[in-house]
């Protein structure tokens, strides 16, 4: 197997800065994006510095020292952040979500509310969980998710890159099959575009007119936030 | 299988239930048997606690009239 991948990012309509940062590199399998956090200064400092860290990595041998290095670079600025943070007197933070291939399976990494979504056998699944306050309320059975989205607690996030000196990264694994997608998202897009859109623009689209209908459609919606797509595409040998 | 494991372990980690380095270490060996296609062992962390005694427990044997049993 080998894949193909494509990604695009917007400002959007609101905000001034662009706070996203994407990281593309199919030539070593390793695919993020991280969403500096809005109401923290120098959010898009803190992504950058995710990406640019994960960017610098090569290719390990196999996906469980991947998915190592990938940790401990992220660790690494999460560290970073906090000294910052400390000599700036404000707290600089990012989520992150990274999709990292090697062979047959893939592992993904991430903390806050940037999201991977699979499309496969006609169906989008959301494979990561968001570490949010919204997200907890539903857990526990005290919020529909339907009701989730216009929940005025839904931009709290419970996990983030340069928010505490321990940081946990969720991780978890999966196998992949030829024609399998997967879309890497910034908050930004799921705040406007439901998963039936997604599922639609994936059937229907290639990757790049893909990246483009979800920008589009983000925008056309009202984009109050950065929204950034990174779409991957499984292909057989 | 796996897939769930791995993050079950990843939970259990956040929650400080396993330290760090049998969090990395049982992360490996889960990851590494799912690229080999070998089931997988829970880490025992994630197994199910074994039914204990506690000390004030005991074993009494009822008489068979209060079980029901005729004599």
């Amino acid at each position: 197997m080998h894949w193909q991948s494509v990604s695009a990012t917007h400002v959007g309509l609101v905000r001034r800065v662009n706070e996203d940062s994407i990281l593309d590199r199919p030539d070593i399998g390793v695919w993020a994006i991280a969403d500096g956090m809005g109401g923290h200064s120098a959010g898009d400092l803190a992504s950058q510095m995710l990406t640019e860290a994960l960017g610098r990595m090569r290719a390990p041998p196999d996906l469980s020292t991947l998915v190592d290095f990938t940790e401990h670079n992220i660790l690494a600025v999460n560290d970073r952040l906090i000294d910052l943070a400390r000599f700036r007197h404000q707290v600089i933070g990012s989520t992150i979500v990274t999709l990292l291939v090697n062979g047959g399976h893939c592992a993904f990494l991430w903390a806050g509310d940037s999201r991977l979504y699979r499309f496969r056998d006609d169906a989008l699944a959301q494979l990561t969980t968001d570490h949010s306050q919204v997200e907890q309320y539903v857990q526990q059975g005290l919020l529909s998710r339907e009701d989730a989205q216009m929940h005025p607690d839904n931009n709290l996030i419970t996990r983030a890159v340069g928010a505490t000196e321990a940081l946990f990264l969720d991780c978890d694994i999966t196998d992949l099959v030829p024609g399998d997608r997967f879309l890497l998202s910034s908050d930004g897009l799921d705040k406007h575009v439901s998963m039936s859109d997604i599922a639609d623009g994936l059937r229907r689209l290639e990757l790049p007119r893909c990246a483009r209908h979800l920008i589009n459609l983000t925008l056309e919606r009202g984009a109050a936030d950065n929204v950034s797509v990174c779409l991957v595409e499984i292909v057989a040998d | 299988m796996s897939k769930s494991l791995v993050r079950a372990l990843a939970q259990a980690y956040a929650e400080q239930r396993i330290d760090r380095r049998t969090y990395i270490r049982e992360r490996r060996r889960l990851i590494d048997e799912a690229v080999a296609g070998i089931e997988s062992r829970p880490p025992r962390v994630l197994e199910p606690a074994a039914p204990t005694l506690s000390p004030t427990d005991v074993t009494v044997e009822l008489p068979r009239a209060a079980r029901g049993e005729s004599p």
